[in-house]
């Protein structure tokens, strides 16, 4: 997605006292699914914000990425308890079935891969969060076939 | 510092000595004033102290009780006890020393110093990088020179000194100030500054950016001889913030 | 929404909704915190809503969302009021009959009661469920109560009401000093006393003051705070408003994970509500007072929960952390003072205000006041949030709330406060979940993540996982955090991938205490934790991983060809020949077992199968019925073809014990191609095998031919020839046997030691079983009362024996609870089933007799008493309660030790004080040339540990005789078998072999577990998920 300026804009808002810039990042970063270098540009100029200051929040979080996310992301929970429960093997299932690694997209844009610590859903561990749906007790048998409904398109049926 | 008063006097014993400073002052410049060899890596006087390299522990006694800390930041107290050689802080300086020939084994200022600490041979090493991280260079281009070209990005094991998406920096005047603090001899020019452009700023908002100390715009000299090289050399502990 | 313009509008508008609040209301509220959303509870209230509607009562009936109830295990969670009636894991399908059922005609759905896993008993009511009633919940109290997006849900109850005390009634150095009253300690995970805390702040010079909540809880496996923000957001904020108040700030930031996203909703609402009502903004209920809040976002960064980097977080820069000092109270914010407090901390300020610091302190323990919620997760029963007071012994927590172990398996640690805690193991579950009280053990309370890990969770590879995580989230900035974890943490992958080296955990104890003197801030200064405790606690399993290349627990794959395997003491090839059965190559498989066993026959009958505990299968259904496989392949009658060492005319090896570690010994001796005799006291071979396990589970004629198979190899067998004073050990040297191996096990019984033992009645359980053997006179059993003391092995099997020998009745008497009793549960489950009764908790004090015979015997009834070193409660005595059982005979089975006295004095071998031979893995003793293994150095062990001991001794022996450098015999390698690791594994059960119906058991002595079928065999092989297959693609 190229930004576009006055969508830029709008997404950085007023600049009064007190702004976060790390609000303002995230803001684009939904949007845009990344953190385009035009709009960390305009943010630092918006901002009164050296470059360099933006750069380094924007590599320093997890939470941005400087290149376009997959359509969906993938996060497999790493948390103590879902790895106590086996989560390094499911993590293992995913990265085989997609053939890329952890921080990286798949080559069609579909897939993104992430691992978090602690999603804070022990009980249900080990979890995996695909587009914000909760996937629990995951075992790396299951992993095939919750990632072919995402290749197939249907995403967002019942049963997780 | 509980409401510090900075001006108060207090007195301070180091290694048994009773010394009388200033409140507000800290460990390591009042060592540095009275002779006692502390040793440091991130440290420079023109700068705001950073507390990185973890050299400069000293052990400060309350009561039983002992603990490590920096000496470059931490802050001076009335009645303050400090210990700067013992076997504690020995182990400490040796393994931190240890762990800095990890990567930069191969810079010799960095062998000299791991030999006077007392380290051996690293137990653990990993590919070889002058850049220790010490953060003098970021730190001199923000608070000497101000026009914050580069700057610490990414994090943990990726962290790495940098311009703005990694390309030759807009804001760099090529003053060399970085090159001369860095003391390791990993920082070079090349790796930061390039013909200024606008190309990574908007059109509209590009204005040359200067020294804040002398106003020198774009050097085109690799080290020039402008105020900002001047007081880091001479340590003059302007510019600090 | 009408503004409040002062408390005493507050208080009229609490009155005017309790007024208005029906106490009979039918209410349904079910949980929305994000763990019973994950499962499905939005759906589930979406029914309830449109049912509720179609039925045309939604006005009369109260339906909310509210936050988490904490029992996170069993969600989704719906809570029917007023009676309070419990469902969990509710699904969209039980909606209609939850409502005809209960909501309409006041019934209950038994099947979606919470079932008491002990007792089997349902439970109805929500405060009658033992996760909750054993729970002190004050901070969560509203959790399940109140819709958390409604301001006035919490007005009703009491919301707001300290806010209006503290301004109107209180000065803010009265706010503080009660706060410090209370002995409230930061529950972020420092502790540090808040009242001091927000007294240096107050006392501090500068101007704005801020104010800051840190809910970046980025502690893996810590949800409280969370649950907290979601369920109770207008708790947090008027402990933040307070806390303005009693410090002087004007403006508040509640810091929270970007993770959060309904958190993020909750408290951004709350605050706008409140705002909205006047509880934030300029002139808070007409007191003067100012104070706003803003929520900020993290960015995925676990090292902003560090004060310092938290607040570089929200001025807008990369989380690195300042040194400290300056503190944040002088120096913070934009160079402002600020004062920071955990979520959880800032939610007990309105309850220290109302009910008063005296009721605070009560709560807790003497250094540290009030209760501490902690996310109790990992192999546990009852996941979930638990409330107790500080200083609860850790032990209860775990058991008694949290349920126990997973599969009832052993509980071997637990985490707290990770990453930057460290673990107490199973020996400190007393130690009283405090402050200070964990940090003597090394370890830290932490913000209240407390991760359950049990006998398959390897240390060092938990540790490792820590390491990473912490690598993952350093700043950076020091050289200790950046650079020495990475250090700590390769020589840890190193550790777990086999390539450790003498002096790694040496060098991780010095880096390690090293990186936690010089690091920066708090995450480095913690990253060493969980590896230094876990090394104080679990050394032996870093030495293994490095020394011998094993990972005890079967986790680092590396050092794991598969879990059974690795579990199986003799290293049994499980996968090979399981897989082999799979394809119907029976044989193979034999010949696959034989490298390792020769008791396939016996141990497929009783065998206590650690393989089995191990089989990743289970985490599908069931283990793979490993032991059956053994059995069936076993007993085809197969030819055993013997690969053995070419000449049979070797040297003389002399074995003193024809169990099954002397016989293993001579088997693979004679394999290697020795000469070995068997010296056996008894008049028959095959020690406890023969003479302690009854006929039913193991029968006589399948050990004799086992043991043929043994003879045939070329062993000479010698019954009825006890050495020690006829023979003596040093005859059988000076005759020319080159060595000695000693495996004379441990059939002396040990003493009751109470009175009345000397009576006539009062039997050691190896003595009847061994006249049972072999047919000698036995005391009067038929007819009799018979009581069994004990709860092992040797118990059960006298108990059952007791039976089928026509006693009356049979009591077990076991002196804790039945859950702890050692024996294999399906020889219990098969004792009861026979009509053995079991008393748990009773241990007896004298056995009573008259005329020198018994007839009863006296027990004192236990309870368990705090926990001991093993991990379970010691029972300690009810004083008041004693009865008497009357019995006719009492069989003795609390142990056994072995008794070697004469032999061993000659031989002059190293023995221990509890009279074992001292000997290394290998069996090597004191004397050279000697060798011994089995229970005579172990002390009572399982079958397969013998055997295991029997073929290392062997292969010992040979390198003495011949040097380091001899080779084995030719091992047998079958073709392995085929496996697709694409394919699906088969999703059929596991398969149950035939038994004889209890009834009829008690009949005879006739084995009661028949084996599985061919076809049975090879579709129960082919469930193995063949773990040992390593990807060659």
């Amino acid at each position: 997605m190229e930004p576009e300026p006055t969508d830029l804009a709008a997404l950085i808002g007023e600049h009064d006292d007190g702004v976060s810039l790390l609000s303002v990042l995230e803001r684009i970063q939904a949007h845009y699914r990344y953190l385009p270098q035009e709009a960390m540009i305009l943010v630092s100029e918006r901002l009164g914000l050296p470059l360099s200051q933006v750069y380094s929040v924007a590599t320093f979080y997890h939470a941005f990425s400087l290149k376009p996310r997959g359509e969906h992301l993938i996060s497999v929970c790493q948390g103590t308890a879902c790895h106590v429960r086996g989560s390094a093997r499911v993590l293992e299932a995913v990265v085989k079935t997609l053939g890329i690694h952890p921080g990286e997209t798949t080559p069609d844009n579909k897939f993104s891969l992430q691992t978090v610590n602690c999603l804070g859903a022990c009980a249900l561990g080990p979890v995996v969060v695909i587009d914000g749906q909760h996937y629990g007790l995951m075992s790396p048998a299951r992993v095939g076939a919750v990632l072919a409904k995402y290749r197939d398109g249907r995403a967002g049926s019942d049963t997780p | 510092m509980s409401t510090p008063t900075p001006g108060t006097s207090i007195t301070v014993f180091l290694n048994g000595r009773p010394i009388q400073t200033v409140e507000g002052r800290t460990i390591l410049q009042v060592a540095r004033e009275h002779g006692v060899h502390i040793p440091t890596l991130c440290f420079h006087e023109g700068l705001a102290p950073y507390g990185a390299c973890r050299l400069c522990m000293v052990e400060i006694v309350r009561g039983q009780s002992r603990q490590l800390v920096a000496s470059c930041t931490h802050p001076c107290v009335d009645g303050l006890v400090v210990l700067t050689d013992t076997p504690a802080v020995q182990r400490s300086r040796r393994i931190t020393a240890e762990l800095l020939l990890a990567t930069a084994r191969h810079v010799p200022a960095i062998r000299e110093l791991a030999a006077q600490l007392g380290a051996g041979e690293p137990r653990f090493t990993l590919p070889e990088d002058a850049c220790i991280l010490c953060g003098l260079c970021v730190r001199a281009c923000a608070e000497i020179v101000g026009v914050r070209a580069i700057s610490l990005v990414n994090r943990g094991a990726e962290k790495r000194v940098s311009p703005p998406f990694r390309i030759a920096s807009n804001d760099c005047i090529r003053c060399g100030t970085c090159v001369l603090v860095c003391p390791t001899g990993a920082l070079t020019l090349a790796d930061i500054a390039g013909p200024p452009t606008t190309r990574h700023r908007s059109e509209s908002q590009y204005e040359a950016p200067a020294c804040q100390l002398c106003g020198q715009a774009w050097n085109d000299l690799p080290t020039g001889t402008g105020r900002s090289q001047q007081a880091v050399q001479a340590q003059t502990g302007s510019g600090a913030r | 929404m009408t503004r409040l313009a002062s408390a005493p509008d507050l208080a009229a508008l609490r009155e005017m909704l309790t007024a208005r609040h029906e106490p009979g209301r039918p209410s349904i509220a079910i949980c929305g915190g994000t763990g019973c959303r994950a499962k499905g509870s939005e759906e589930v209230a979406g029914a309830f809503a449109e049912k509720l509607a179609r039925l045309g009562l939604s006005a009369q009936v109260t339906l909310s969302s509210t936050g988490c109830h904490g029992f996170c295990e069993r969600g989704p969670v719906v809570v029917l009021r007023p009676q309070g009636v419990f469902y969990q894991s509710v699904r969209v399908g039980d909606v209609p009959e939850i409502v005809s059922e209960t909501l309409l005609a006041n019934r209950l759905v038994e099947r979606l009661l919470y079932t008491d896993p002990v007792s089997g008993r349902r439970v109805a009511f929500e405060h009658d469920v033992p996760f909750y009633r054993r729970q002190h919940r004050v901070v969560l109290d509203l959790n399940g109560l109140i819709d958390p997006t409604s301001i006035l849900d919490y007005v009703a109850r009491g919301g707001y009401a300290a806010l209006a005390r503290a301004l109107c009634e209180l000065t803010p150095e009265q706010v503080i000093a009660e706060v410090t009253a209370a002995g409230l300690r930061g529950r972020g995970g420092a502790g540090f006393p808040t009242g001091q805390k927000w007294r240096l702040c107050r006392e501090a010079s500068g101007h704005p003051k801020y104010i800051v909540c840190n809910a970046d809880e980025g502690d893996p496996g810590a949800y409280m705070d969370r649950s907290l923000m979601e369920g109770n957001p207008h708790r947090v904020l008027e402990g933040m408003i307070i806390g303005a108040y009693a410090i002087g700030a004007s403006r508040g930031f509640v810091y929270i994970r970007n993770e959060y996203p309904l958190a993020v909703r909750h408290v951004a609402h709350a605050i706008e509500q409140a705002r909205a009502y006047g509880l934030l903004g300029d002139d808070i209920l007409g007191t003067g007072f100012g104070f706003s809040i803003e929520v900020r976002l993290g960015g995925g960064a676990f090292v902003c929960g560090e004060e310092t980097a938290l607040m570089a977080s929200i001025e807008g820069r990369p989380g690195e952390p300042r040194p400290r000092p300056p503190f944040p109270a002088q120096s913070g914010l934009w160079g402002k003072p600020t004062n920071i407090n955990n979520v959880e901390t800032w939610a007990n300020v309105p309850l220290i205000v109302t009910r008063g610091a005296a009721w605070f302190k009560g709560l807790g323990s003497e250094a540290s006041g009030g209760t501490k919620i902690f996310s109790l997760v990992g192999k546990v029963n009852n996941t979930g949030l638990v409330e107790v007071p500080i200083g609860t012994p850790l032990g209860e927590i775990i058991f008694d709330i949290g349920g126990g172990i997973r599969g009832g398996k052993a509980l071997k640690a637990a985490q707290l406060g990770v990453p930057s805690g460290g673990c107490i193991p199973s020996e400190h579950l007393n130690v009283p979940v405090d402050y200070d009280t964990l940090k003597s053990l090394g370890a830290i309370m932490g913000s209240g993540g407390l991760v359950v890990c049990d006998e398959d969770t390897c240390m060092v590879d938990l540790a490792r996982f820590f390491l990473r995580f912490t690598q993952e989230e350093s700043c950076g900035k020091c050289l200790p955090c950046r650079i020495g974890t990475r250090a700590m943490l390769e020589t840890l992958e190193r550790i777990c991938t086999g390539r450790g080296r003498e002096g790694d955990i040496e060098y991780l104890e010095e880096l390690g205490g090293e990186i936690k003197r010089s690091a920066l801030c708090g995450l480095g200064q913690t990253a060493p934790n969980p590896v230094l405790t876990s090394i104080r606690y679990f050394r032996s399993e870093y030495e293994a991983h490095i020394r011998d290349r094993r990972c005890p627990a079967g986790v680092c794959e590396a050092l794991v060809r598969a879990p059974c395997q690795n579990a199986c003491p003799a290293e049994m090839d499980v996968p090979g020949y399981v897989s082999l059965v799979g394809e119907g190559r029976f044989e193979e498989a034999l010949a696959l077992m034989l490298e390792t066993n020769p008791f396939p026959s016996v141990c497929g009958r009783v065998c206590n199968h650690p393989c089995e505990a191990k089989c990743r299968r289970a985490q599908l259904d069931e283990p793979v019925a490993i032991r059956q496989l053994k059995r069936f392949v076993a007993g085809q009658g197969l030819r055993r073809p013997i690969a053995s060492a070419p000449g049979r005319d070797g040297p003389r090896v002399a074995i003193i014990g024809a169990g099954p570690a002397g016989l293993t010994c001579a088997f693979f001796l004679a394999r290697l191609g020795y000469r070995p005799t068997v010296f056996e006291k008894l008049p028959v071979a095959g020690g406890m095998l023969a003479v302690g396990i009854p006929e039913y589970r193991l029968p006589k004629a399948v050990l004799r031919e086992e043991i043929e198979h043994i003879a045939a190899l070329g062993v000479e067998i010698r019954t009825n020839t006890p050495i020690g004073d006829g023979i003596r050990p040093a005859d059988l040297l000076q005759e020319g046997y080159r060595a000695l191996f000693v495996a004379t096990g441990a059939h002396q019984s040990r003493r009751l030691a109470i009175p009345g033992e000397g009576l006539r009645g009062v039997v050691p359980a190896t003595d009847l079983l061994r006249a049972v053997s072999l047919g000698e006179p036995l005391p009067a059993v038929a007819g009799a009362r018979v009581a069994v003391i004990g709860g092992g092995n040797a118990a059960v099997d006298a108990a059952r024996t007791a039976l089928r020998l026509g006693a009356r009745e049979v009591t077990l008497l076991y002196r804790r609870s039945r859950a702890d009793m050692p024996a294999l549960p399906e020889e219990i489950e098969a004792a009861l089933a026979e009509g053995v009764v079991i008393q748990e908790l009773a241990s007896p004090v004298a056995i009573i007799g008259g005329n020198g015979i018994v007839h009863g015997i006296e027990c004192q009834r236990m309870r368990p008493g705090p926990f001991d070193r093993t991990g379970r409660r010691q029972p300690v005595p009810d004083p008041e309660v004693r009865f008497t059982l009357a019995t006719d005979l009492v069989i003795a089975a609390i142990g056994q030790a072995p008794d070697l006295s004469p032999l061993l004095t000659d031989l002059g071998v190293e023995r221990r004080p509890d009279g074992t031979i001292e000997a290394d893995a290998d069996g090597r003793t004191s004397v050279p040339g000697v060798f011994a293994g089995g229970d005579a150095v172990t002390g009572p062990a399982t079958v397969i540990e013998a055997i295991a001991a029997g073929r290392r001794a062997a292969i010992a022996i040979h390198r003495y005789l011949q040097g380091d450098g001899a080779s084995l015999w030719e091992p047998v390698r079958p073709a392995p078998a085929a496996f697709d690791p694409e394919a699906e594994p088969v999703p059929y059960g596991r398969c149950r072999a035939e038994e004889l119906p209890a009834v009829e058991r008690c009949r005879g002595f006739a084995e009661v577990e028949a084996s599985l079928g061919a076809e049975a065999a090879q579709r129960e092989a082919r469930r193995c998920l063949r773990c040992d297959f390593r990807d060659r693609g």
